[in-house]
């Protein structure tokens, strides 16, 4: 009850606005610019069969191996800029330089090099994401204050036990932070590598949709993809506070 | 002498804070430091901490350079730097984890009765008071039960009735352990009472320590008959803040 309660704000701005959203396209009257949220609710029921048995599991797993790799190689990637300074120095400058280059107009390289099959979205994927997992793991590696650092070598701590004791902990919170806002942009980075050459996904799907002028089977995946990344997003919530029991100091 | 600073010069960058330093500690005994905010008492600690090393003279433990000693202090820092994600209890243990000490556990219960925590093993330090996170922190220096223990401002978050408590009760400590104690305070009486021997650190930079013998003094009473040693103390002290 106090759930619900909590939520209503939220539920009536939601259903304030696709009540808006109904009226305005009900008033455009043509489906291939903007379709009603009826429309395409009747719409994802009508495509059930591709999209939910073909599409949005290959979608999904475009995203769960680039949230994977983003996730091995920003623990390594921080892990060692925490560790050696001189390596912070060489790598951080090239790290934040792979956010400048915009993806759209090299992903069709990506094809070309690792051809049409999943790895090239991986790799789009994997590059939009490993970002915000580095820089904030990096940061809350270095959060930890060189005071409680120095307490723990004069209880005689060795450097492992230090990283495992005191950072690792106390760079969690970060660590469920970035998570959570690199799998909204995971998700986008496989849509976005199946949008520029694929031959499954809700990406590819939605792409088709388009030629077709079908408005209303454009925006179904589109749905089903923010759905997916919100019930991930809670997941990841639900994790953070099974491992995260304490708050950051106010 | 446990501990003996033979000329010591410390400095961070270019500014020095301490000068041609030389005094000693007796085992057993307790040594109260005070001086003006911002003298480099914490500094001290450091350097004994082997978290620095003096730019010249040396530091030696029992004769021999400390570089070479083992973990010999049990330190207690000037802010209580618990880690927030462990319960109280578990910040205790953190001292026996370190050690790859397992199973201290009851110890560790016993600690925390010890300063007044009973009931309170399994609560996170974010809701605990200032003078409580203190009090824990105070069971984790003793947990970790190095030789030489470094108290920085021990009791300073504490209210007068607590503080008196724990006064008492760190001196009971005292004579029974046999533990040789480093104590900075910024209270005169503290000083007094704890202390066998007070150092005043003097000079800008500090380039003296003046030791004065306060071992007859044992009682609260005591303090109030050498209220003329406690007055000199005390405008010593305020000299060397308007320094
Ligand atoms: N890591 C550091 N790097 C540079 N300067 C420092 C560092 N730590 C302390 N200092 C400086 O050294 C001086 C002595 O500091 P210290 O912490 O030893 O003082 P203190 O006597 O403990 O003061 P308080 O009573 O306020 O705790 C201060 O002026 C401070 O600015
Ligand atoms: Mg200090």
């Amino acid at each position: 009850m106090k759930k619900a309660v909590k939520h209503l704000p939220a539920i009536i701005t939601s259903v304030s606005l696709l009540i808006l959203w109904q009226i305005i396209a009900m008033l455009i009257n043509a489906a291939y610019i903007l379709p009603s949220p009826v429309q395409i609710a009747v719409r994802i029921w009508e495509l059930r069969e591709p999209l939910f048995t073909v599409h949005t599991p290959y979608t999904m797993l475009v995203t769960l191996l680039g949230l994977l790799i983003s996730i091995i190689i920003g623990v390594i990637l921080a892990m060692i800029m925490d560790r050696y300074e001189t390596a912070e120095r060489a790598l951080y400058p090239v790290i934040v330089t792979t956010q400048t280059v915009p993806i759209t107009a090299i992903a069709p390289l990506f094809v070309l090099w690792l051809g049409y099959g999943i790895w090239s979205k991986v790799l789009v994927s994997v590059i939009i994401t490993f970002f915000p997992i580095v820089v904030s793991l990096h940061d809350g590696l270095k959060s930890s204050k060189r005071e409680s650092e120095e307490l723990f070598q004069t209880m005689g701590a060795s450097k492992a036990a230090i990283f495992l004791k005191l950072k690792l902990p106390g760079a969690l919170p970060s660590f469920f932070s970035a998570i959570k806002m690199a799998v909204p942009l995971s998700i986008i980075g496989a849509a976005m590598g199946e949008w520029l050459g694929s031959q499954s996904g809700l990406g590819y799907f939605s792409k088709r949709m388009m030629t077709q002028l079908d408005g209303a089977g454009v925006f179904a995946p589109v749905v089903i993809l923010a759905v997916c990344a919100m019930l991930v997003v809670a997941f990841i919530s639900f994790l953070e506070r099974k491992f995260v029991k304490w708050r950051k100091e106010i | 002498m446990i501990l003996e600073f033979n000329d010591v010069c410390f400095g961070y960058k270019d500014r020095t804070i301490l000068k041609n330093i030389s005094f000693g500690v007796r085992e057993g005994e307790c040594t109260a430091i005070i001086g003006p905010s911002g003298c480099g008492k914490s500094t001290l600690f450091r350097l004994i901490n082997r978290l620095e090393k003096p730019q010249s003279g040396s530091i030696l433990y029992r004769g021999q350079p400390i570089e070479s000693a083992g973990n010999i202090t049990a330190f207690m820092p000037q802010r209580d730097l618990l880690l927030p994600w462990r319960t109280v209890l578990k910040n205790v243990t953190l001292a026996f984890e370190l050690k790859k000490q397992r199973d201290k556990k009851p110890e560790a219960y016993s600690l925390l009765e010890r300063v007044g925590l009973k009931g309170y093993e399994n609560v996170y330090p974010s809701e605990l008071s200032g003078g409580m996170k203190q009090r824990v922190s105070f069971a984790r220096t003793l947990a970790v039960g190095g030789e030489l223990m470094l108290l920085d401002e021990p009791f300073s978050a504490l209210d007068s009735l607590t503080r008196a408590d724990m006064q008492d009760w760190l001196m009971a400590q005292m004579s029974q352990l046999d533990k040789t104690v480093l104590l900075v305070t910024h209270d005169i009486d503290e000083a007094m009472l704890l202390g066998n021997t007070i150092l005043l650190m003097s000079g800008e930079p500090v380039d003296k320590l003046i030791s004065t013998d306060v071992s007859y003094i044992k009682t609260r009473e005591d303090i109030y008959k050498a209220s003329q040693l406690r007055e000199k103390l005390l405008s010593e002290l305020e000299t060397e803040g308007h320094r």
